[in-house]
């Protein structure tokens, strides 16, 4: 699975055929994309919050945090039909309280999120977690 | 002993002189004056006239062709004396040839011009090899008359015509606080006098004028130049009458506490030294100029005096240069006004009259771990602790300073961290620090403003197109308003802007420093050190005189993996 950065729209763009991205791996690739000499310059990207144990091999789930306006989008589909893409793995907000998805022609994203997400048994923790489309059809 | 056994007269040949075995005793002018007219009161003399007169309590005059011995002059203080009379009655002549010492008998006998008698021997001084001559009259004796002295013991010949005329022995005398009691000398028309009078503050009649001649416009040079003390030189210009203050002030120098042998074997052999532990040297070009660039960005400019530091410590450099201008450093080793007009090191002074003295210490002074040069003075080879421990005032007047070198440094990094400061506009990186100039030449990315001397002297030059896109070119050196990198000509066309990082580079241990940076002004900056596996950290700050020093906080990303 690759993704991309675009510093001058902000978007992370998770390239086609992925349409799964975890919060672990949107982590993994914003720390190691920015701290690159080309991208230092770049205002930090996210912050990251959860892991931490509960006990008997479970933990809080992550929450990640877009920064400076950055949003996570799949890369557009040809159409006509809508692929349905997923962040799953914890929680994806925006600093600014606004939608971290940008939106991608023919994508149709689910973000799982949760109250009190753990990152153990993450299926389960799935069925139990409020989903949410985008385009606001909770 | 009371004056009357220490002065006696000769009013035969009307002079006043010490006695056969006076004492060392220095009477005061006025008491002189007072003793002679309470000598010539005497109803015995009443046909005698009176050899002094008094104009202030301060300024005598020799009257009525009376002549006053040099030597008494010596034992006298807290006046001046002119002399009224001297005028076609007294000559001065100036002897060569064969010269045979004049004694204490031949005072009062006839002198003879080529055999003939032309008048008494008033006064001499065998170390000048002049005589002093009652002639009586305007002519002079010729060039080359041979000179002897009628059942005397003094001969020669005469080195120029002889001179008539007034003498003026002016009283200088020291004022201000001196460290110890110090030597004190005394510099007339180029040459030392030989000191009669004791270390420590003096008190002193001195010829300034003789046979109706100023010497040297009746100006001296009054120096104290104690090994270990600051020096003090006062050149004045003495008055006929009264008396002249000379102020002089010396303390203990505490950057010159090493012993004088052990200086003298830093000191090249070139200015007098022994050389044989360094060869800390002085050199001088007056006519064409040493010239030298401070990097301060103005360029090479005129100095008259080099000193090699031959890579010494400029505290070493500063006794040096006291040793070779202490007081007893002849042989005249260093030079002033032009090329090879060589002096003495004791009287050297400034590298040219119309320079301003430092009379601490003639060729800079030392303080605060800085050595400030006099002006027309520079360094060369300086050792590598003392890049900027100097300030230098060129020839022409204008003070230098080296550039001040501060560094950007970023701490509590490891190996691996990717570590960047930025130049920062409220709190964040401005990418618009230039903008191009035009269409860029081949290898060449030109700004529009001239690239400030707090510029890394390589490093990268990060170009914002019109887009916002960025790309980064490593430069290898810039001048003006130029970088110099990899690139094809016209891939921009000038509307695009462009910024430099003062670091951007990964860690390769404990710390990053940027050390070549000339601060020019303070600069707002923005640091950010970045690795996967930590918490980005960034810190803003400034960079100032002293330079810019961060410390990192690697915080441990606990989410990452």
């Amino acid at each position: 699975m690759a993704i991309t950065f675009d510093k001058l729209t902000k978007v992370i763009e998770i390239e086609s055929p992925a349409i799964e991205v975890t919060i672990q791996d949107l982590v993994n690739a914003i720390r190691d994309w920015q701290d690159e000499l080309d991208n230092i310059e770049t205002p930090n990207i996210l912050s990251a919050a959860g892991k931490e144990a509960l006990g008997g091999g479970v933990s809080v789930g992550v929450t990640m945090t877009l920064l400076n306006g950055w949003k996570v989008a799949f890369q557009a589909r040809a159409g006509p039909e809508y692929v349905q893409c997923t962040v799953s793995g914890g929680n994806l907000v925006s600093e600014d309280e606004s939608n971290p998805i940008y939106p991608t022609a023919f994508t149709q994203i689910v973000v799982t999120a949760s109250s009190s997400a753990t990152t153990s048994g993450l299926f389960f923790l799935n069925s139990f977690s409020i989903s949410s489309k985008l385009f606001f059809d909770m | 002993m009371a004056i009357a056994d220490d002065v006696s007269f000769d009013t035969v040949n009307k002079i006043v002189s010490r006695s056969g075995s006076p004492s060392s005793t220095v009477y005061s002018v006025n008491a002189l004056y007072s003793y002679v007219m309470d000598y010539f009161d005497e109803l015995g003399l009443m046909d005698d006239t009176v050899p002094m007169s008094a104009q202030t309590p301060t300024s005598y005059t020799m009257i009525s062709g009376w002549y006053i011995q040099e030597e008494l002059t010596q034992f006298l203080d807290g006046g001046a004396i002119q002399t009224s009379g001297y005028l076609d009655e007294i000559h001065v002549l100036t002897l060569d040839g064969t010269y045979t010492n004049a004694v204490a008998g031949d005072i009062g006998k006839q002198v003879t011009d080529d055999s003939s008698e032309i008048g008494a021997l008033l006064d001499y001084n065998n170390t000048a090899q002049k005589w002093f001559i009652r002639v009586g009259s305007s002519t002079v004796i010729a060039d080359n008359s041979v000179m002897a002295i009628t059942a005397g013991t003094g001969a020669g010949d005469a080195s120029g015509d002889s001179v008539t005329g007034e003498a003026v022995f002016a009283n200088p005398y020291t004022l201000g606080a001196l460290e110890g009691t110090p030597a004190i000398y005394i510099y007339q028309n180029g040459s030392p006098i030989t000191s009669w009078w004791s270390d420590g503050p003096f008190d002193i009649l001195l010829k300034v004028a003789e046979g109706g001649s100023d010497i040297d416009s009746k100006t001296i040079t009054v120096t104290t130049r104690t090994w270990t003390d600051t020096y003090s030189t006062f050149e004045i210009t003495l008055t006929t009458a009264g008396q002249n203050a000379v102020p002089l002030g010396t303390q203990d120098d505490l950057n010159n506490t090493n012993t004088e042998a052990d200086v003298q074997d830093w000191a090249a052999a070139n200015i007098g030294g022994d050389g044989t532990t360094y060869q800390i040297d002085i050199d001088f070009e007056f006519s064409s100029p040493f010239q030298y660039d401070i990097g301060d960005g103005n360029g090479a400019q005129d100095y008259n005096v080099q000193i090699d530091c031959n890579g010494q410590t400029l505290d070493k450099v500063y006794e040096v240069c006291k040793w070779a201008t202490r007081d007893g450093a002849t042989g005249e080793k260093l030079e002033t006004e032009s090329d090879s007009n060589t002096i003495n090191g004791e009287a050297y002074r400034y590298a040219k009259a119309s320079y301003a003295e430092v009379t601490a210490s003639p060729l800079g002074t030392f303080a605060g771990g800085k050595f400030f040069g006099a002006r027309g003075v520079y360094f060369t080879n300086l050792h590598g602790d003392d890049a900027q421990n100097f300030q230098l005032i060129d020839a022409n007047g204008v003070a230098r300073f080296p550039p001040n070198y501060q560094a950007f440094t970023v701490g509590g990094v490891e190996s691996g961290d990717r570590v960047a400061v930025f130049l920062a506009e409220a709190g964040a990186v401005k990418k618009d620090q230039y903008s191009l100039n035009g269409a860029n030449a081949l290898n060449t990315i030109t700004v529009s403003s001239s690239i400030p001397a707090d510029t890394p002297t390589t490093g990268t030059i990060i170009v914002v197109d019109d887009d916002s896109s960025e790309t980064s070119y490593a430069y290898s050196s810039y001048s003006g308003s130029d970088f110099t990198v990899s690139i094809s000509a016209s891939v921009y066309s000038g509307t695009e802007t462009a910024y430099v990082p003062y670091i951007l580079e990964q860690a390769s241990g404990t710390s990053v420093s940027e050390t070549t940076t000339i601060y020019v002004s303070d600069r707002s900056v923005i640091c950010r050190v970045r690795k996967k596996g930590i918490l980005p950290f960034v810190t803003t700050g400034n960079y100032t005189s002293t330079g810019y020093a961060a410390t990192a906080i690697r915080t441990t990303d606990s989410i990452v993996t």
